[in-house]
């Protein structure tokens, strides 16, 4: 499913992700609190929809998800390992999966640098390890596994 | 190290990627560790394949070792949990009695639980251990404490819960052996009786003359009394053991491996072992019998001393020569058993894999099979 990452709901959905209220979020648009609450649950129901079929092409058993978090925390069923999927407002959708990835040797170093830094600062979440993206993917699922 | 450096540097053995695992994980390690491109199954079809097949886990087992001298220290490990177990217990058997004051029966039966969680989640994660280095050793590299120690992580969950869940079957033995069968009478015979039992077992364990000299030894090898006791024991702990040995013995290879949970370990655990069950068998007997023969080797003692004879035993002291023969075939008996423990714990990651893939690993393939798999070898190269 596409997920209407330019949509006002999208946005909507992006500031109460970082813990802006529903009113601070009408008063900032300019609308009604409960027209921005209906538009919240439309783009959840999108989101999870979204999460889910992620999960289903990638084959990944779902454990938790959270809509609100743009979270599914699951099991990838052929590599028999834990995976994650997440919504970061710059980078989209994402899959990652739990094993030690070989840094020091990979063509995307920086793109995963920057693609941690970029969703950590989305979630408001501080991350301490800052030279290996593995350990900081580590860290930082860690703390949205706490959050979901 | 402290518990906190520990739990920290398994913490960091493992962490997260976008690409997917397949190159680098547990998949690749099982398949390239049961490559079959270079390698064929020796022996034919039938009982007398899985008897060669089953010999040549246990000698591929002592081979690999050999290579790999690093491998030993999980067998110094396994001692040093064996030393705690036999401390502990022995412990518990002195503060138990006279002169000391008697210990409440709950407080004992806490006791026993917590021995036995202890030592079964030390020797499972040395198990878990043990898997997650031989595995990538049968993959043709060398595996990294880190690699090891991730390893272990992942199974953390089935590792704690095989090893309270046994601690509390043993403990409710225990609880009932001595509650409601102590005094239970067949015939003439305390068939029963925990007391003549467990301890008739227990003393014919060579060591008991210096653990506890005034106890004397009496049984089926110290004499005639009591081995109905003895034997019905020893029947019902082969058969209890048999059961937990089928349901359990590839649980740990397969939480390492391919990170199964505990329900899904144990149904595959079942599963392969039909597979293998008769190269399993021969392999586990080898190693038995060996175990057998060292333990036996103990006898010796009592034909060169002269103490064959259960009255011979009431007159008879250790002297100092037969106690420093003693020390010195306890410490032979104690390496060679840990060395023992950690070849099996080799043999059982080979036979997991054969299971898994119908396979033997290249690795405990000798002489011929390896003479063949490397003629096979060059002639894809010539091509």
């Amino acid at each position: 499913m596409f997920l209407p990452m330019n949509d006002k709901q999208f946005t909507f959905w992006v500031m109460r992700r970082s813990g802006t209220p529903n009113v601070a979020i009408a008063n900032q648009v300019g609308i009604t609190r409960q027209a921005v609450s209906q538009a919240l649950l439309v783009i959840d129901e999108k989101i999870e929809s979204a999460l889910r079929e992620m999960a289903q092409s990638n084959q990944i058993a779902i454990e938790k998800i959270s809509p609100e978090r743009g979270v599914v925390i699951g099991r990838s069923i052929p590599f028999q390992t834990g995976a994650i999927i997440f919504i970061s407002e710059k980078h989209g959708i994402q899959v990652w999966y739990e094993h030690e990835g070989k840094c020091d040797t990979c063509q995307r170093y920086t793109e995963c640098i920057e693609l941690l830094w970029d969703y950590a600062t989305e979630l408001g979440i501080k991350l301490e390890k800052t030279a290996d993206p593995t350990k900081m993917a580590e860290e930082l699922c860690t703390k949205i596994k706490a959050m979901v | 190290m402290s518990v906190t450096s520990v739990s920290e540097a398994i913490r960091k053995g493992i962490g997260w990627c976008p690409m997917t695992p397949a190159t680098s994980t547990a998949l690749t390690m099982i398949t390239n560790s049961c490559d079959t491109e270079t390698n064929r199954e020796p022996g034919g079809a039938g009982r007398s394949g899985q008897i060669d097949r089953g010999i040549r886990f246990t000698v591929g087992s002592f081979k690999i070792l050999n290579e790999n001298r690093q491998l030993l220290w999980f067998s110094f490990l396994t001692g040093l949990v064996m030393l705690f177990v036999f401390c502990a217990a022995f412990v518990l058997h002195v503060f138990g009695m006279y002169p000391y004051p008697p210990m409440e029966y709950p407080v004992r039966l806490a006791l026993i639980f917590s021995i036995l969680t202890i030592a079964l989640f030390s020797l499972n994660s040395l198990v878990a251990g043990l898997m997650a280095s031989v595995f990538p050793i049968l993959s043709g590299r060398n595996g990294s404490i880190r690699e090891t120690l991730s390893g272990v992580r992942r199974c953390l969950k089935t590792i704690a819960l095989l090893s309270v869940v046994p601690a509390l079957l043993g403990t409710a033995c225990y609880y009932a052996l001595t509650q409601y069968f102590g005094n239970y009478d067949i015939g003439i015979y305390h068939f029963w009786n925990y007391d003549l039992a467990i301890y008739q077992l227990v003393n014919q364990f060579p060591f008991s003359f210096i653990l506890l000299p005034e106890y004397y030894n009496y049984g089926p090898i110290g004499g005639s009394f009591n081995i109905p006791s003895a034997v019905s024991f020893t029947v019902f702990a082969a058969i209890f053991i048999g059961v937990f040995f089928i349901l359990t013995l590839f649980v740990i290879p397969a939480s390492v491996m391919e990170h199964k949970r505990l329900p899904d370990a144990a149904r595959e655990s079942v599963s392969r072992i039909r597979k293998a069950r008769g190269e399993i068998m021969v392999s586990f007997l080898i190693f038995g019998l060996a175990f057998l023969a060292i333990s036996l080797a103990a006898l010796l003692f009592r034909v060169a001393y002269g103490i064959v004879s259960p009255d011979n035993l009431l007159f008879w002291r250790p002297a100092a020569g037969w106690i420093a023969g003693a020390v010195v075939y306890m410490i032979a008996w104690f390496i060679l058993v840990v060395i023992g423990t950690t070849m099996a714990g080799i043999s059982l990651a080979g036979l997991y894999c054969y299971a898994k893939t119908g396979q033997i690993p290249a690795r405990f393939l000798t002489g011929e099979g390896n003479r063949q798999a490397g003629n096979k070898s060059r002639t894809r190269k010539g091509q």
